[in-house]
């Protein structure tokens, strides 16, 4: 190994690190605050570190991590959303009795599963990252198990993600088969001799989209989204919504980008197929919702069918495109969870619309946040979401995808329909739920999406040129 | 600069207004602040005079890998749009003050917020900025509706929002459609989208989008179902930023990009769009003859009224154009006029409906005469500011089509009776149960209604000062169409 791998590697290795330093801790004294503390440094630590990546980028350690501009991105958007969501954790934790320190140390082998996807060359990586996310998901979803629902909803994800995890590694042996290597690079060049023809290599790529669209929860593998996202506890729902999402987007671009699958045919008729029905489907099926949990959780069905029209784009303005999508709607979907988190109690969690009625009038500020989020997923300017929507709906008329954007802008007003649903409730008169108390440190989380959402809303430039620099 | 002051400073209140508590210092805060923005707005106009339509440019870079700028800047036509902007939101917050609403905090910086989106549609010179001001527009007004409004407030301004938002996203598709036929490299910028090459197929395209949008913002019927129940279930302040100032970006935008953009198109299609409005106008007009509910009746006439305008813009004519600039001017005035006497009535008597009235007049004779001259005003009487818009827009459709006009004439006959008939149920005769102890207006409401009293003779005497503002900018529309 040579210096710039190391480099390279200590973001991997600070969140590899921090989950066995916690473990060790744990052992000796069982301190939550101490783990509290551990792991919002260790994410910190991971962040700052990403800084002593840029001058050695764009860098290949062996043949199964690539750090580029790309990857880089991802990071930070993964470990910031982790950090956030730390946060917002521990305010949810606090009605937990007992064993509350393993959280953090299950929260970080996941973020490492993120990590490692995002930075995957390689079908082995790419396989371990996502393994390494889901095996840990499962211990979160039901971390609260004396709720009713999520011994349920883990099970639920298990069954399904270990059947996807296998059609997705059938998948890759069936394409190792063909091309005779799990690394990107190689594949891609097997590919350019061979082309698209082998119906063994075909297979090989259909098991990988099933594996792959249950992880993006797109239809038709979507049935377990709004289960999961209701049974776990809340800030692992928006851990599943965001990170888990945003670091299979990422290694899913860089593979298909890569493949350079938008000139195939097959792929173009899939996932136009697949990103239409998801749109529909998630959209028409979120307007009966009466639970903001489940309704939040279709519209991320919605909002990753169109986020892989980016796919199809096939330029350098499709990924851009793709990045300020995530990053917004990962900030955004923060900010509605969050608020969701930080309004739950010890014995409900605050998921009902209903109770919802008339928070403005008895929380102007925690209302109004939520407002600006679903105002945000609509995609109603000044807010990130739209011009997250306006640029993929650009890129995409200049690739041509008529189709894939006119469906994009009718869904955009049937998800206003119960964006717009949810506001209204929060401006109706007010009922007489209680809501406890939201501590400065969720104030804090609550600030910053707000003025994420916003800045990326009014002041995108910057980071504009940042995406169009890596 | 000015342009940009104009934008920032209503945003500015908006958020002052936000950490103060107590309602009195609100309001006053409010009031200062509007004819503080006002005063800015006259400093500007000054200067657009004197240094002879140097349209008081500001750029700065947004977006620009795609071609996207800040560039806000005033040509006549903007400017007689920002000034009726900011004119009417003081009469809008003093009329305000009969009412006290719940968090009074929130209520007036969603005014402003309001006020500060209205002027950058009216100032931007860049497709995108524009696009965004206009929809940022609509969520104070929505906000204002839904959460101050009346009965069934709630389905009624859901209703509202989908139906505008709709034609926003097509409005939002076809920008950017254009936006890829501009000369490289791409951009939003007016002058570039104006210089976009179109085939005839994209020209009607493009245009169906646009008029989708605007249609539904004007409104022009039968895309009109949102408005009545709108602006009856809104508060009072809801209506007059509505009807006053609002619906005014539809047009606006109609002139500003529809007209120079897709010229071929509007000609061509012309007629079904005249059509349309026409039969809008007939059509509210006899719906406004059978209303019982004042507002209601205002808010059928006031589709009559924009429909006269819009029929007139599409004939492409210098009288029509430069009468429908100065009738959107004159109709914000009279009917922001109308709400605030509709509402000074309500509050007195706890209702709108014109059977329970009767004999005001007697007892309120400051209000009766007030009322009757914005009346006239909107039925368009020599010397008041209706005649002027609508002489012009009626002079253009004539030269378009003898037929047209005479149709659309049938709006002042009809104009007459609604309003004059209504005056009569309510003002005249004698006084019953209701309006037996009514009051006349107090010092604030007159504070309200005298602007607007002036304003309608100002422009109804004296129309050539406004008429010249925009005239080198509606040549220029024309030209466009050459």
């Amino acid at each position: 190994m040579v210096r710039e791998d190391f480099i390279c590697l200590t973001p991997l290795m600070i969140i590899a690190g921090a989950p066995v330093l916690m473990m060790l801790v744990v052992a000796v004294i069982r301190s939550y605050k101490v783990i509290y503390g551990l792991s919002l440094s260790g994410f910190i630590l991971a962040f700052l570190s990403i800084f002593f990546l840029l001058p050695v980028i764009p860098h290949a350690t062996g043949q199964l991590f690539i750090f580029d501009g790309f990857t880089i991105l991802f990071f930070v958007i993964i470990i910031l959303a982790c950090l956030l969501i730390t946060i917002l954790s521990d305010g949810y934790l606090v009605y937990q009795e007992s064993e509350k320190e393993e959280y953090f140390i299950i929260l970080y082998t996941s973020a490492l599963g993120a990590l490692v996807l995002a930075a995957a060359s390689n079908f082995v990586t790419l396989f371990l990252g996502l393994e390494m996310l889901s095996i840990s998901l499962y211990v979160l979803i039901a971390y609260r198990r004396s709720r009713d629902n999520s011994i349920e909803a883990a099970v639920k994800y298990l069954i399904l993600a270990s059947g996807a995890s296998g059609f997705l590694l059938f998948g890759m042996g069936l394409i190792y088969v063909d091309t005779g290597s799990l690394e990107f690079t190689k594949i891609v060049m097997a590919l350019q001799s061979s082309g698209f023809s082998s119906p063994l290599l075909l297979t090989g790529f259909s098991m990988m989209v099933v594996g792959i669209g249950f992880k993006l929860a797109l239809v038709p593998f979507h049935m377990w989204t709004p289960d999961v996202y209701h049974g776990a506890p809340v800030p692992v729902a928006t851990f599943i919504a965001t990170v888990s999402k945003g670091a299979v987007i990422a290694v899913l671009l860089r593979f298909f980008y890569a493949i350079e699958g938008f000139r195939n045919h097959n792929f173009i008729l899939l996932i136009t197929v697949v990103s239409i029905l998801s749109m529909f489907i998630g959209n028409l099926l979120a307007i009966r919702q009466q639970n903001l949990k489940r309704i939040l959780a279709y519209s991320s069905i919605s909002n990753m069918g169109y986020l892989v029209i980016t796919l199809l784009i096939g330029t350098k303005g499709g990924i851009d495109a793709a990045v300020f999508y995530i990053a917004s709607y990962i900030i955004t979907t923060i900010g509605a969870f969050g608020v969701i988190t930080l309004l739950s109690d010890r014995d409900n969690e605050a998921e009902k619309l209903k109770s919802y009625t008339g928070l403005f009038w008895k929380r102007p500020w925690v209302a109004i946040v939520l407002t600006l989020t679903m105002l945000s997923l609509a995609g109603i300017p000044i807010t990130s979401g739209f011009l997250a929507k306006f640029y993929v709906i650009l890129e995409g008329l200049n690739a041509g995808l008529l189709v894939l954007v006119i469906s994009l802008i009718i869904n955009s007003v049937i998800g206003l329909y119960y964006y717009l649903r949810v506001v209204t409730i929060l401006f109706s008169p007010p009922n007489d739920v209680k809501f406890p108390a939201i501590s400065p440190a969720g104030r804090l989380v609550l600030f910053i999406v707000t003025l994420g959402i916003l800045w990326l809303g009014i002041f995108p430039e910057w980071f504009f040129n940042l995406i169009a620099r890596f | 600069m000015l342009t940009v002051i104009l934008i920032l400073l209503p945003l500015a209140i908006s958020l002052i207004l936000l950490t103060i508590r107590e309602e009195r210092v609100i309001r006053q805060f409010a009031l200062a602040g509007s004819l503080a923005v006002f005063g800015v707005a006259v400093a500007a106009f000054i200067q657009y005079k004197t240094c002879s339509h140097c349209n008081l440019l500001f750029t700065a870079d947004w977006l620009s890998t795609l071609g996207v700028s800040l560039k806000f800047g005033m040509d006549g036509i903007s400017l007689l749009m920002v000034m009726l902007t900011t004119f009417l939101v003081p009469v809008i917050i003093l009329s305000s003050f009969n009412h006290s609403y719940s968090r009074p905090s929130a209520f007036y910086s969603l005014i402003f917020l309001m006020e500060m989106a209205l002027i950058g549609v009216f100032t931007s010179f860049d497709g995108l900025i524009f696009y965004i001001f206009w929809e940022l527009a609509l969520i104070p007004a929505w906000f204002i509706c839904a959460v101050w409004g009346g009965k069934d407030r709630i389905r009624i301004t859901f209703k509202f929002f989908i139906y505008t938002f709709v034609g926003s996203l097509f409005m939002l598709v076809a920008l950017i459609y254009l936006y890829f036929l501009t000369p490289l490299p791409h951009s939003f910028d007016f002058q570039w989208l104006y210089a976009a090459t179109l085939t005839p197929v994209e020209q009607t395209w493009i245009f169906a989008a646009f008029f989708l949008a605007f249609a539904i913002k004007i409104p022009v019927f039968p895309l009109h179902t949102w408005q009545p129940d709108t602006y009856t279930t809104a508060p009072g302040t809801g209506s007059m930023l509505l009807a006053g100032i609002m619906l005014k970006m539809g047009i606006y935008g109609m002139i500003r990009w529809m007209i120079p953009v897709c010229h071929i198109a509007v000609k061509q299609y012309a007629p079904v769009a005249i059509i349309l409005a026409i039969t809008g106008i007939v059509y509210a007009s006899v719906i406004a003859i059978r209303q019982n509910d004042m507002k209601r009746l205002v808010a059928y006439s006031s589709i009559a009224h924009v429909g006269l305008i819009a029929a007139g813009v599409f004939t492409l004519t210098l009288h029509s154009l430069e009468g429908a600039v100065i009738q959107m001017v004159s109709h914000g005035i009279n009917i922001v006029g109308l709400f605030v006497v509709i509402d000074a009535i309500e509050k007195r008597t706890n209702t709108r409906n014109i059977s329970d009235l009767g004999g005001i007049a007697l007892k309120a004779p400051r209000l009766a005469i007030v009322f009757m001259i914005i009346l006239l005003g909107s039925i368009a009487l020599p010397l008041t500011n209706g005649f002027i818009g609508e002489f012009l827009l009626l002079l253009g459709l004539f030269e378009y089509s003898v037929v047209f006009a005479a149709i659309a004439g049938l709006t002042i006959i009809f104009s007459a009776v609604y309003m004059l008939w209504m005056y009569q149920r309510t003002m005249l005769g004698r006084t019953n149960a209701i309006t037996e102890q009514i009051s006349d207006l107090t010092r604030i409401e007159m504070a309200a209604l005298i602007p607007v009293v002036i304003m309608i003779f100002w422009i109804g005497l004296f129309p050539g000062m406004f008429l010249d503002v925009t005239l080198p900018d509606v040549l220029q529309i024309i030209h466009f169409t050459k």
